[in-house]
């Protein structure tokens, strides 16, 4: 089901919160809504799925006009962050809830629902505690109950909301590869909502980077990690070293090393330049590059990461093949080897 | 889930003093709660099966009971529906002059309750602002036990508001707005997901409400008229008992309505401890 919004703009007092947002949703696909906080991805998520409405602008689903439906009539699957289970119901009968609501004339009967409901705790794995009620469960159960709460009714899209933002590092990269298969094996167009890049970049068909109430770059994991449209985009990516670097004729000059620009074009003059920890080679002290004193070697990883600091105190990263020969408080060159310029901000 | 055995079960914790604390509360329930009421039950007991029937189970004593605790429960009903759409508003929205609303709420808490009794007096009597539209069309409120109604609903309506408001802020929108994306109308809403999870709270609110109104007299003396069999309330009857220097029929009635507001608090109690084991969170 196709999902397109037009020029959406919304406003919570003075605080805009959408600036003219168009967006489509292919289908079948995996859209992942990347952002800092206040970006105005969660605004947009609830304006897809009727919980908020835009001040002016035009919203679509499967190519009907959805802009002032109401959410029940909308036919959208959404999982919040915090579960949102209803407490006194037990796991089935939050699972069967949108299934019992329907009207006499289109719900079906009592046997019917029962079916679909342990169906469903199947594709959710939890079908032995169907009886149990959510504070007995765990995080990362709660949010499966949601999910199959969620896709009882047959939701023609799906809208998740920071989903594995409550949960913890193990459970979240499970949970989120399972979310993967469960959106591939039925088929549906889901849009979710998401701070985490690992997890947007892991997890969706294309990331739709946002940033104060715009859209930054709209695009695959993989263009949107070679080709960055902006400063931002690739600084909130993430792990890029900031270097102040100066552009002339199309190359990039940092501390006397010349490269070509692999970003989008960057007029002349002073840019700000970013390295990721891996696109450095390390060099003698003296050599063409950035000069910088080791601070401490890091192995969070398979390869060692080193802290350095420039003579101006700035921290760079930088993952090194090895890290035996080196000891903290040595002088070090870091010759770039890749990069990306910006205009200074 | 644990759930403790016996009352005194002696358990390594880690919060200290249960020894001390249980005993300065049992203590000051004794001294405040126990020992004042048990002398009731003491003074009554001694006058005798036939005077307590004279007294406490009169015709013109039953009528009053009747009154107490129908007028309560009506009371309490109207502020459980109107305490809930209070504490609703006040959590949901935002709006200016919220916290003088809920300051507001709260008054009948502070106010003397003789003066809110002369002022709804004032205000529902045939030549009051709202009694000369009123009784004109039949509807009388001042000196008739609709008033004694108005009256017991105005001091209890802070305790409605006040449990409600806890639980309804915990409940928080998402539940609501998830309930709306699985399809529900705002009534299914209402009904099988808000109601069901505030219900217990309500059900306090309820009890405290209808606990207040029954032991109500301030408010009610001024606007009830205070005629026999008509518009008289328990309370009073036991004051006209002390006037006549009575103590013994005093303490019969009050024995009674003790008995009585002790059996139906006991009752809203056990269905509330039913309702939570049911739902087992």
């Amino acid at each position: 089901m196709t999902v397109t919004a037009t020029d959406v703009v919304k406003s919570f007092g003075n605080f805009a919160a959408l600036n003219g947002v168009s967006l489509d949703a292919r289908p079948g696909e995996f859209l992942a809504l990347l952002g800092p906080s206040g970006s105005g991805k969660t605004t947009l998520l609830r304006i897809l799925a009727g919980l908020d409405f835009p001040d002016s602008g035009r919203i679509e689903i499967g190519g009907e006009d959805m802009s002032n439906a109401a959410a029940r009539d909308r036919r959208v699957g959404f999982v919040f962050q915090h579960y949102a289970l209803f407490r006194h119901m037990t796991v089935a009968d939050n699972i069967g809830f949108g299934l019992t609501v329907r009207p006499r004339a289109t719900r079906p009967p009592r046997r019917e629902i029962a079916r679909r409901v342990s169906e469903l705790l199947d594709l959710v794995q939890l079908s032995h505690i169907g009886g149990r009620y959510p504070s007995q469960l765990s995080g990362g159960q709660r949010q499966r109950v949601a999910l199959a709460r969620a896709l009882a009714v047959e939701p023609r899209i799906l809208l998740l909301d920071e989903p594995f933002g409550a949960l913890d590092a193990k459970v979240r990269k499970d949970l989120r590869r399972w979310l993967r298969s469960v959106h591939d094996r039925m088929g549906l167009t889901s849009v979710f909502v998401t701070h985490d890049q690992e997890e947007a970049l892991d997890l969706a068909d294309r990331v739709v980077v946002m940033d104060h109430g715009r859209i930054e770059q709209v695009d695959t994991p993989e263009a949107l990690w070679d080709r960055p449209a902006s400063a931002f985009v690739c600084d909130f990516l993430g792990g890029a070293n900031r270097i102040a670097c100066h552009v002339s004729g199309g190359s990039v000059d940092i501390g006397g090393v010349r490269l070509p620009n692999s970003a989008p074009a960057c007029g002349d003059g002073p840019a700000t330049a970013f390295v990721r920890p891996h696109e450095f080679a390390l060099a003698e002290p003296g050599t063409a590059g950035v000069p910088v004193t080791l601070r401490r070697i890091l192995r969070t990883g398979a390869r060692p990461a080193l802290e350095t600091a420039t003579a101006d105190g700035s921290v760079l990263e930088v993952i090194a093949d090895a890290a035996d020969h080196l000891a903290a408080g040595a002088a070090l060159t870091l010759v770039p080897l890749a990069v990306r310029a910006y205009p200074a901000a | 889930m644990n759930r403790r055995n016996g009352l005194l079960q002696r358990r390594a914790s880690i919060i200290p003093g249960f020894g001390l604390t249980f005993g300065i509360t049992l203590f000051a329930l004794c001294v405040l709660v126990l020992v004042p009421l048990s002398a009731v039950f003491v003074k009554t007991a001694g006058m005798g099966w036939q005077a307590y029937a004279d007294v406490a189970l009169s015709s013109r004593a039953l009528k009053a009971y009747k009154l107490s605790f129908g007028a309560s429960a009506i009371a309490a009903s109207i502020n459980a529906v109107f305490g809930l759409m209070t504490a609703w508003v006040l959590v949901r929205y935002d709006f200016a002059g919220k916290r003088v609303i809920s300051a507001l709420v709260d008054l009948p808490f502070a106010l003397p309750t003789a003066v809110a009794g002369i002022a709804l007096t004032a205000l529902y009597a045939p030549n009051g602002w709202l009694g000369r539209w009123l009784v004109p069309h039949g509807i009388e409120v001042a000196f008739h036990p609709l008033g004694i109604v108005v009256a017991l609903t105005f001091v209890g309506l802070p305790f409605v508001v006040r449990t409600v408001e806890p639980v309804l802020a915990d409940l928080g929108a998402d539940v609501e707005e998830a309930a709306a994306s699985l399809g529900a109308s705002r009534f299914q809403t209402f009904r099988r997901v808000i109601f069901p999870a505030i219900a217990p709270a309500l059900a306090t609110g309820f009890a405290l409400a209808f606990a207040r109104a029954v032991g109500e007299y301030g408010s009610v003396i001024f606007i009830a008229g205070n005629m026999p069999y008509k518009s008289e309330i328990a309370p009073l009857l036991i004051i006209i008992q002390l006037e006549q220097f009575n103590y013994a029929g005093a303490t019969a009635i009050a024995a009674t309505m003790l008995v009585a507001s002790f059996l139906l608090l006991l009752a809203i109690n056990l269905l509330q401890g039913w309702q939570r084991r049911r739902m087992a969170s």
